[in-house]
């Protein structure tokens, strides 16, 4: 039986799940669409997992399970993870992974951006877009569905612009209706895209990287560096090449994986295995009403029972996911 | 006449006592909650501070529950805080409450209005009475210092999660409920017991140790500030800060009486960055920041109220503090969020990261 490990990355836009084997190579990555629902996203996620090492011909036998992501906490009652740890740490762990000498981690995911700098492999400073999306994904998305450009052929578009149109990057009200005004000018779309990707790339240098010291080997993680426009713009910005590793959509699981790898060294998994995927999950919310906070609770229910609460600021109705552990399965996928 | 005033932190404690043992009947507010501060924002000015809009709360929760009269500090420096009584004053009663402000204003503001507020305030008890008060809410406030600042350090090596604040609860209000001096100096050994038996982890080892500075409210305010040392110490980080309602008392209110030691030694370490006042704390922070990195603090949270001139000011400072000692500051700038989320990412990441320097050094 090979140990394996699972990494879980939920995002707000979508949710990463990776397993990974000892020596922390890729083995299986599903990238799927959040959508909304994180617990039906996981779940799925976890069937195809176990479907696609089906095929596989060898019995693979899950030893820990980390997840990440800004849906972590849910994630974690849910799988019966041996880590919960934080994006920019995930990140840093996979960049480390892939590249050893990395100075610089770009990475913009669907609601923020971040940037982590690094020296000698250890994380020395960070930064996280705290106010504004306008360079994140999701603006991204909503201008390419705006404008009608399936968001895969976006970069492309941009590559081919020979006079890119200035457009402000940093408020996204102001960038939608620069971009209004320069298409009823007349300006070509590729030169709108391009422009938009130039402000997208100007606003992360101006109000995430705020003049730190960007440093090569530079790494373009998450979602938005599959964008060739918007990586192009960096590297004319920056001056020389940024590197998108292959799985760079993956790299939050992937380090999630790999801190599971060395979390359960000196403890057993707690990882629920597989069934998760087939049991009906549902969640239901609250409003406590014992104080003005007026907290949020939130209930996990497993077929109309629940079994996991969280939520209130004071703890009361704090409930952990143990009694979902008799769901375990031992975390072995059968060959 | 009922009297009232905002929260800060616990100082609710100190003050409460004060002004019962001067003959006052107090009405304190309840403790802010997302009602306090919904209500404050809705008739602050949007581009006012947190500050501003969480008193504010504080005072018209207050007034729901029958307070006539409201206690507020004043100021005069280039920080806006100076005039928010006068503001929450105007505010009140266009809302239509027959409220009267005591505001009390340093005396450098003009004697006059400093001893007008305190004519009001010492309600003509007779001297012994205004001294035994005095003491005895100032005995609360040291002893309510020194809990804040063990709490700090234990929470991060508790054996059992949580414990450390269910023994500062009771331990506040056992201050709380102490009237006499005699009683208050005996709730001392009483807390001092209760810390002592907290159990602690095993782990030896150096803990990742951060320090605060930043804007006093926000510092000194938990609920303001997400409940910052409760969220470290989860993350066993050890917090440690200079900033104390004790100490600032000593430096404001009464600074011809009693000398803050830690405040000249904020100042001078201040120097070499800034030889001027420019309002609020902002020296302090910079001071605080120099200060805490010579003695040898793994990282620094900075805390300001979003928009707040000072600490914007400071900050550029501290980007010097930064390079000269190489202790890396995170900044937190915060306004009305609910979703705790990105802080929480941050603090974790942040933690993270001083927990692998460390490793490295």
């Amino acid at each position: 039986m090979t140990p394996v490990y699972l990494g879980v990355d939920v995002g707000s836009v979508s949710t990463d799940i990776v397993l990974v084997d000892e020596s922390g190579n890729l083995l299986a990555g599903e990238y799927l669409m959040t959508m909304g629902n994180p617990i039906a996203a996981i779940q799925e996620g976890l069937a195809r997992i176990r479907r696609f090492t089906e095929g596989m011909g060898r019995k693979l036998h899950v030893c820990g399970c980390g997840v990440t992501g800004s849906g972590r906490q849910l994630a974690g009652i849910i799988c019966g993870a041996d880590i919960v740890k934080n994006e920019i740490t995930c990140h840093a762990v996979a960049a480390v992974r892939d590249t050893p000498g990395v100075n610089t981690i770009i990475e913009i995911g669907g609601q923020d951006s971040k940037i982590t700098i690094l020296s000698n492999s250890v994380v020395v400073d960070f930064a996280m877009n705290s106010v504004c999306a306008a360079g994140t994904g999701s603006f991204l998305d909503r201008q390419a569905a705006r404008l009608g450009i399936p968001i895969e052929t976006f970069g492309q578009l941009a590559l081919k612009s020979k006079h890119p149109v200035r457009i402000a990057g940093r408020c996204a009200v102001f960038a939608e209706s620069d971009m209004i005004h320069k298409q009823q000018a007349g300006h070509p779309l590729e030169d709108i895209v391009k422009g938009l990707c130039d402000a997208l790339v100007r606003n992360y240098l101006a109000n995430v990287a705020k003049g730190k010291k960007i440093r090569p080997p530079v790494l373009f993680q998450g979602g938005v560096a599959s964008n060739v426009g918007i990586r192009r713009s960096f590297e004319e910005n920056l001056g020389f090449p940024v590197t998108v590793p292959r799985h760079h959509k993956l790299m939050g699981a992937i380090g999630a994986a790999l801190l599971a790898c060395k979390e359960v060294q000196s403890k057993p998994t707690a990882f629920r295995g597989f069934t998760i995927a087939d049991c009906n999950l549902t969640t239901r919310g609250f409003e406590c009403p014992d104080c003005p906070n007026r907290c949020e609770v939130i209930q996990l229910l497993q077929d109309g029972k629940t079994v996991a609460r969280w939520g209130s600021r004071c703890g009361k109705w704090d409930l952990t996911g143990e009694a979902l552990s008799h769901l375990v399965d031992g975390g072995t996928l059968q060959a | 006449m009922k009297l009232t005033f905002p929260h800060i932190g616990n100082m609710y404690i100190p003050l409460r006592h004060f002004l019962t043992r001067l003959g006052h009947q107090v009405i304190c507010p309840p403790p802010s909650t997302e009602r306090t501060i919904g209500i404050g924002s809705k008739y602050a000015p949007e581009f006012a501070c947190y500050p501003l809009k969480l008193t504010l709360g504080n005072i018209l929760e207050s007034i729901e529950r029958g307070a006539d009269r409201v206690l507020m500090a004043g100021g005069i420096g280039p920080c806006r805080f100076g005039f928010y009584a006068q503001l929450q004053r105007v505010l009140v009663n266009a809302i239509g409450h027959e409220v009267e402000f005591i505001i009390l204003e340093p005396p450098a503001a003009g004697i006059g209005r400093t001893l007008n507020a305190l004519r009001k305030l010492l309600n003509r008890a007779s001297p012994r009475a205004i001294v035994e008060a005095a003491k005895g809410s100032w005995y609360k406030c040291v002893i309510i210092d020194e809990l804040e600042r063990r709490a700090a350090l234990l929470r991060a090596i508790e054996a059992s999660p949580g414990l450390t604040d269910k023994v500062l609860e009771q331990c506040l209000r056992k201050v709380d409920s102490a009237t006499e001096l005699k009683e208050i100096s005996e709730t001392e050994a009483y807390c001092d017991h209760a810390f002592r038996s907290i159990p602690l982890t095993g782990i030896r080892g150096r803990h990742t140790v951060v320090g605060i500075i930043g804007e006093i409210f926000m510092v000194l305010d938990g609920f303001s500030n997400r409940w910052l040392e409760r969220r470290l110490g989860r993350l066993k980080s050890q917090v440690v800060r200079y900033i104390r309602a004790s100490e600032w008392l000593k430096s404001n209110i009464l600074p011809w009486l009693w000398h803050s030691a830690s405040e000249d030694q904020l100042v001078r370490a201040a120097a070499p960055y800034t030889a001027a006042f420019f309002g609020g704390h902002g020296r302090e922070t910079v001071g605080g920041a120099a200060l805490m990195s010579q003695n040898g603090v793994d990282g620094l949270i900075h805390v300001m109220p979003f928009t707040c001139m000072p600490e914007i000011a400071a900050s550029a400072m501290l980007t010097r503090t930064e390079h000269d000692y190489g202790v890396p500051i995170m900044r937190l700038s915060l306004d009305e969020h609910t979703a705790d989320a990105g802080l929480q990412t941050r603090l974790e990441a942040f933690v993270d990261m001083l927990a692998h320097r460390g490793d490295r050094q």
